[in-house]
């Protein structure tokens, strides 16, 4: 349209719809944008005081154990506190928790400087009991009594462990089938050490960089590893065999341990039998709490198994030793450079995603649905639009009407009905009751393809009719290549509505193997709960084909429009 | 035409490959014996898998399959457990939610379960009752038959935080935080200004922290009815007891804490801020106390151990009287129909065995302790394994904070003390009203005359009116469904017949005429087959249950046009749903105008169109499923980016899904941003336009405004009246978002015609109400379309003609 004009209404024309689309395309793209970004979030990142739109970058930790910088150094007014009764008081508080804070040993702080760890306990201790302290005691006179009341060494012990990282493995557990686990206690090999453990860590190459060091809490031992990465090269390990007695139906194990939330890999690898079991991936050393990692022995239907996948597989490889009737476990952790900690954790919420659902089964489903019923609802739709369109016949205005009437019928009434046809015709729990109906035309797509054929002018039919056409050849040879674009259209909507449909599915599979993308997908927001991050993650992977299909059909598409103008 | 053939081809070519892939993966994966069919929520498949291996193991030939109903609540949304029922091929075990067993049962979907366990009454394995809490079993009891086994349950307490009671003076003498002990205490502490704050004056007050909120958390009108002695339901079953005197009180009593905290609204608001998790508010200090059930003591273990709380029993009205709670849970049901009810029962059997149970458990623990968080213990309904998990996990687990293991003893010791919801079937009916009338008493404004009384009696008046009709049926005859289906098939075969006989003896056109209506029929003919077999008979179907009662598990009785009356009568949700979707057709036009003006940008001939055109149709691709999940997180109103976005430029955002006032003005936000996928649809019409037409208006000096308006439009109207049409069907039918995101909330503000018509048909099970209110709607919308198409002669301007 903008060939007509001058040149400046030209430039100006141009100006306005350039800034209108990058405006416009700025809007569109936002909530996708935070899709993006939610996605590549870690769990407790999601929960920010304020919109974040740039993940956090994982910290670089040649070190550890360390005190986390995170929580800062500041120190905050709690909420309802007068900001003037903050002002006066501010000041006191760091004296008023030094003495309590310099009371902790230097060697608390890990790798951390002193000065350093001492700061940012004050802050974290500060963060702990702030909310405690009555608003009234804000004052010069009562704070300090109060801080003193409230931070005692209980409460240090307690804030420090809360920003102390450090990688901590406690018991193992290996489980037979049949079994319900054995639950091993494995300490540090450290001389002297009196706790009873059922085996001993022992570094596995002697480097100075590493040495584990026992800790026992609440009646746990835990084993804590220490590395400087400064020293030694990408790998720390440490090993331990253990008493198991049933090896030969072993099949899986499990590590209690805390991430020093280094984001490095931790592997595994359980020497059993004779035979040599590596993790498959990495475990990353991203969390703060204690968890379970779950460690499974291949087997044969490690495939067709269709429950959230929550464990980490291995692969068999060939045994070094002779281990005979015996167990080693070797824990290693992997020093990864600054792009790989960022890469394992933009990716890691698409590798959970995809390691927990059977992602590509379900593609492979909804492929099939998707490539039949775009076939199928081109073909019938265009066939019936032809009939009503451009043909005389008795009956077609009742048809029409009923046709039309049939779409103002909400779905979810005939709902039960419908499954009753499906259930005679034993097409109940199998993939036809998604695709055959497609094979009756669409209303929606008759409808549609009907008030374009409406507009094609009668000439060109007749001069069809006149060289000798019939009814097919001319449907096929004249209507429905200037229909084309519209075909086209319809070939996206049925794409995007069976790629998407989750109802059809939900009511009519009851195999999860015959899941298609949708359902998988809803199933998995059933069980992800919360975790908006993973979610994210698996919907924009479910989405990704589509955008990449329609950014290279669109050209071919949008071609196929440009020709069809029809000359009147 | 060379490159649609060869689409084509390709397409045939996949489809083949495809078709080849499914045949040879078989679509039947099971082979000989049993297959046991296990429906259970997803999230305690992983707990069962090592039992069901080791049942396998003792069970050689049957296979435990296990399906996960893949809904949200398989109560609420039970279309896939009713189909299944009805369809003959339920699955042999259901875990479900306990208090819609009687309901269910009532309907004859269940099997009951006595000969099973007097059959048992010897083995030192069997399922007795006198190992169960007795409410817990007999809450799965309908007319003294035993229905289902009663397995998980929970109850209610009152939650408090120590530090925020001392700091606000609630002490003892040894400077120890005191829970309030009776209502009167209750609504004084939430009222207490140390406890409850407030910022701002006049209209912007606003709630921030609140000592107590009467709802918030998990209490319901249920609990302070049962505190007050109400009954809900009489004992014969057959009076509706939701106006009575004590639930009167209890909803004044719950009615006056949200007045003294400044009005429902105000709450909601504060409310709505309000999220789960890490920013648990109770866990942040913004709620003081709250009554909830055991199922949050995990929550706080992970979330915040540390934090200085207590649990006591809710307080009763009177402190005198025994604390009591209202208990919940799961059971299993074997249903009507069901291929292998025997071996079903003997997994029953062992799943409720204490071993088992300490076994799952185990799993469970792992299963949260491998996501780093603490495990605290469910309660079960039978007694020993409650106090079994109890022993293990807390007592003898030195680990464990001791204020967890005195917080979990506090709702162990109520359970036997705990009610449960009345056993009718009309419980569903009477959840849902107890709920309407405590929103619409505490929302009602002192001016317009809903009282606590009133809003009561509105509610029993609907839940007695549905029960009057299952005590006493007043119904006409019986529908017999094969009979109608020989009807339908007989009038089409006869009209088939006649038609022919009139074609062929009266047709009065020509060869030619003839033969265009012979290629009509066959090029019609696909719609045709597909009307007659899988559209006809099932709309068929609901004009006739519109007339009738159906629950889809008894059969129906007509019972002439007494769904309609009551639809236009005594149903206030008809007119507010119908409202509802009304106000969301306001974003056809406003989609229409979006779609058109993005589709005029990118019918202009720009580089790198395609990226454009990508990033604007981006958002029809997003699923649905994804998109009502990324809104969610977009309209929140403290932490989504849309209130954020405002506040940068000095707008504070309102709360969007969480305000009545504005969930439905965000739902028509959330669709415009969908408006891409009809910009295909426009593209279309405009790439059709002859760009002669232009030249010809350019060379007679139209500017762009006058093209737009004299050519572009009017070109345009089949495609406007297209968009029209479909986009007020599609309106009228609007669905997903109130599905996926709102459940019709808040305050009913997003219940749209279709959902409400689908919970009738299933939440409440009346089909034969949803049929009638689905001819009203097609009605409506017939009659919309009609004066469309009339109107349409006037200004839709077609080529062809």
């Amino acid at each position: 349209m903008q060939e007509y004009g001058t040149r400046f209404s030209r430039n100006a024309y141009r100006l306005g719809i350039y800034g209108a689309l990058i405006s416009g395309a700025v809007m569109f793209s936002i909530p996708f944008a935070y899709m993006i970004s939610t996605s590549l979030k870690e769990d407790d990142e999601q929960v920010q005081k304020d919109v974040v739109w740039v993940p956090r970058l994982p910290p670089s930790c040649p070190q550890s154990p360390y005190i986390d910088s995170r929580g800062g150094t500041a120190l905050t007014k709690p909420d309802g506190v007068n900001p003037e009764a903050w002002r006066a008081v501010e000041a006191l508080i760091a004296p008023a928790l030094a003495p309590v804070v310099n009371a902790v040993p230097a060697d608390q702080f890990g790798t951390t400087p002193e000065a350093a760890g001492r700061a940012l306990l004050t802050a974290a201790l500060w963060q702990d009991i702030a909310g405690k302290i009555p608003d009234d005691k804000f004052t010069a006179a009562a704070l300090p009594a109060e801080i003193a009341r409230f931070a005692d060494a209980d409460q240090v012990d307690k804030s420090l462990t809360r920003i102390f990282r450090a990688i901590d493995i406690g018991t193992v557990s290996l489980r037979a089938a049949g079994e319900s686990g054995v639950l091993l206690r494995v300490g540090a090999n450290i001389p002297g050490a009196t706790d009873p453990v059922d085996a001993n860590w022992v570094i596995s190459e002697a480097v100075e960089a590493a040495t584990l060091s026992r800790r026992t809490q609440k009646g746990r031992i835990d084993t804590e590893l220490h590395y400087d990465f400064k020293e030694a090269g990408g790998f720390i390990g440490m090993e331990t065999e253990l008493p198991f007695e049933n090896t030969a139906s072993l099949k899986t194990f499990s590590l209690r341990l805390k991430g020093d939330a280094s984001w490095n890999r931790l592997w595994t690898v359980l020497e059993v039998d004779g035979k040599r079991y590596e993790s498959k991936t990495p475990y990353l050393l991203f969390g703060k709490r204690y968890g379970e990692v779950f460690f499974q022995l291949p087997s044969p239907d490690d495939d067709n198994d269709l429950l959230i996948r929550d464990w980490i597989t291995t692969r068999e490889t060939a045994g070094k030793f002779n281990t005979k009737g015996r167990v080693y476990l070797t824990v290693m952790v992997e020093n990864t450079s600054g792009w790989t900690k960022t890469w394992d954790k933009f990716t890691y919420n698409y590798r959970q995603a995809l390691h927990y659902i059977p992602f590509w089964r379900y593609v492979l489903t909804s492929l099939f649905l998707v490539c039949i019923n775009i076939f199928l609802s081109i073909f019938s739709s265009s066939l019936v639009a032809y009939a009503f369109a451009r043909l005389n016949w008795p009956g077609r205005n009742y048809c029409w009407a009923l046709l039309l009437a049939t779409v103002m019928i909400p779905g979810q009434v005939t709902l039960i009905p419908t499954f009753l046809i499906i259930k005679w015709l034993g097409w109940f729990n199998t993939l036809k009751p998604l695709w055959v109906g497609h094979a009756f035309g669409s209303v929606f797509f008759i409808f549609m393809l009907r008030e374009f054929m409406k507009g094609i002018p009668k000439d060109l039919e007749d001069a069809a009719k006149i060289d000798g056409c019939n009814y097919w050849q001319i449907y096929w040879n004249v209507i429905l290549p200037l229909v084309r674009p519209t075909l086209a259209a319809i070939g996206i909507f049925t794409f995007m509505g069976t790629w998407n449909d989750f109802m059809g599915p939900l009511m009519f599979l009851s195999d999860q193997s015959k899941y298609p993308l949708s359902l998988g997908l809803f199933a998995f927001q059933t069980v992800a709960g919360g975790n908006q991050g993973m979610l994210m993650a698996a919907s924009l992977l479910m989405t990704l084909p589509v955008i990449a299909l329609f950014f290279v059909a669109q050209r071919h598409f949008i071609q196929g429009l440009a020709f069809s103008g029809i000359k009147g | 035409m060379g490159r649609l053939k060869r689409g084509l081809l390709w397409l045939g070519a996949l489809l083949a490959a495809a078709a080849i892939y499914f045949a040879l993966r078989g679509e039947n994966a099971g082979g000989p014996g049993i297959r046991l069919q296990y429906w259970t929520d997803p999230a305690s498949m992983r707990a069962s898998a090592e039992t069901f291996e080791n049942y396998e193991r003792e069970h050689p030939g049957v296979k435990i399959v296990v399906g996960q109903s893949a809904a949200r609540n398989l109560v609420e949304d039970p279309q896939r457990v009713l189909c299944s029922i009805v369809g003959g091929d339920p699955p042999d075990i259901i875990v479900f939610d306990r208090y819609a067993v009687g309901e269910w049962a009532a309907r004859n979907a269940f099997m009951p379960l006595d000969d099973f366990i007097a059959t048992d009454a010897g083995r030192t394995d069997g399922i007795k009752k006198d190992d169960y809490y007795a409410n817990c079993w007999d809450e799965a009891t309908y007319k003294s038959k035993v229905y289902g086994i009663p397995i998980g349950t929970d109850d209610r307490a009152l939650y408090y935080n120590k530090d925020m009671l001392i700091k606000a003076g609630y002490v003892n003498g040894k400077n120890e935080a005191v829970p309030p002990k009776n209502w009167k205490e209750l609504r004084e502490y939430a009222k207490n200004p140390k406890l409850s704050r407030w910022e701002g004056e006049g209209a912007k007050r606003k709630l921030t922290v609140a000592g107590f909120v009467p709802n918030y958390g998990n209490a319901w009108l249920y609990l302070y009815g049962w505190q007050n002695k109400a009954k809900f339901m009489s004992d014969d079953g057959k009076t509706c007891l939701l106006n009575d005197k004590p639930v009167v009180e209890a909803l004044q009593f719950m009615k006056d804490i949200y007045d003294d905290l400044g009005g429902a609204e105000q709450v909601y608001a504060f409310q709505s801020g309000l999220q789960g998790g890490e920013r648990d508010p109770f866990l942040t200090g913004k709620v003081a106390m709250k009554i909830d059930g055991n199922w949050t003591l995990g929550g706080i273990a992970a979330y915040k151990p540390d934090l200085n709380f207590g649990i006591a029993p809710a307080p009763m009205k009177d402190e005198n009287d025994h604390p009591i709670s209202w208990l919940g849970g799961w059971a299993w049901v074997i249903p009507k129909g069901a291929k292998h009810p025997q071996e079903a029962w003997d997994l029953i059997r062992r799943m409720a065995s204490v071993e088992t149970a300490l076994h799952m458990s185990e799993v469970a623990r792992r299963n949260e302790v491998s996501q780093g968080r603490p495990f605290i213990p469910g309660l079960n309904a039978n007694r020993k394994v409650t106090e079994a998990l109890f022993k293990k996990y807390m007592e003898d687990d030195p680990s464990v904070d001791p204020k967890f293991a005195a917080g979990l003893k506090v709702f162990i010791d109520l359970l036997p003390h705990s009610k449960y919801r009345p056993v009718t079937p009309v419980g569903q009916l009477l959840w849902n009203q107890h709920i309407q009338a405590f929103e619409n008493c505490i929302f009602a404004k002192p001016g317009d005359g809903t009282t606590a009384q009133s809003a009561l009696d509105a509610s029993t008046a609907v839940v007695q009116r549905e029960l009057d009709r299952i005590v006493v049926p007043n119904n006409g005859p019986e529908v017999s469904w094969p009979v109608i289906s020989a009807i339908y098939f007989s009038v089409l075969v006869l009209g088939v017949i006649a038609f022919a006989i009139w074609f062929f003896t009266r047709f009065t056109g020509n060869r030619q005429a003839r033969a265009e209506a012979y290629a009509g029929w066959i090029f019609a003919s696909p719609w045709m087959i597909g009307f007659v077999v899988f559209t006809g008979g099932p709309i068929l179907c609901s004009l006739i249950m519109a007339f009738c009662t159906y629950d889809a598990l008894a059969p129906s009785h007509f019972v002439g046009v007494r769904n309609f009356q009551e639809v236009f009568t005594q149903d206030p949700l008809f007119w507010k749903s119908l409202y509802n979707t009304v106000f969301m057709v306001l974003g056809v036009p406003l989609g229409m105008v979006v779609g058109l003006g993005v589709a005029m940008l990118l019918d202009a001939n720009i580089r790198h169109i395609a990226v454009y055109r990508t990033l604007f149709y981006l958002p029809s691709i997003v699923p649905g499923v994804a998109s009502a999940l990324l809104w969610m997180l977009i309209f929140n109103p403290n932490e989504g980016i849309l209130n954020w976005g405002l506040a940068k430029i000095g707008i504070a955002g309102p709360n969007w899904l969480q305000d009545p006032n504005w969930s439905k003005p965000a739902l028509i936000v959330q669709g415009l941003w969908g408006a891409g996928s009809g910009m295909i649809v426009w593209l279309a019409g405009l790439k059709a336009i002859p760009p002669d037409l232009y030249e010809a208006a350019a060379i007679d000096g139209a500017g762009p405004v006058r093209r737009f308006f004299h050519i572009t439009l009017p070109m345009l109207t089949p495609y406007i009246f297209f968009n029209l049409v479909m986009g007020l069907i599609g309106t009228f039918q609007i669905f997903g978002p109130a599905y996926l995101m709102t459940q019709g909330g808040p305050v009913n503000s997003t219940l749209f015609y279709a959902y409400y018509l689908f919970n009738q048909a299933f939440r409440f099970m009346h089909m034969g109400y949803a049929g009638a209110l689905a001819w009203v709607l097609f009605a409506i919308v017939f009659v919309l379309t009609l004066y469309q198409l009339r109107l349409s002669k006037r200004w839709v301007h077609y080529q062809g003609d």
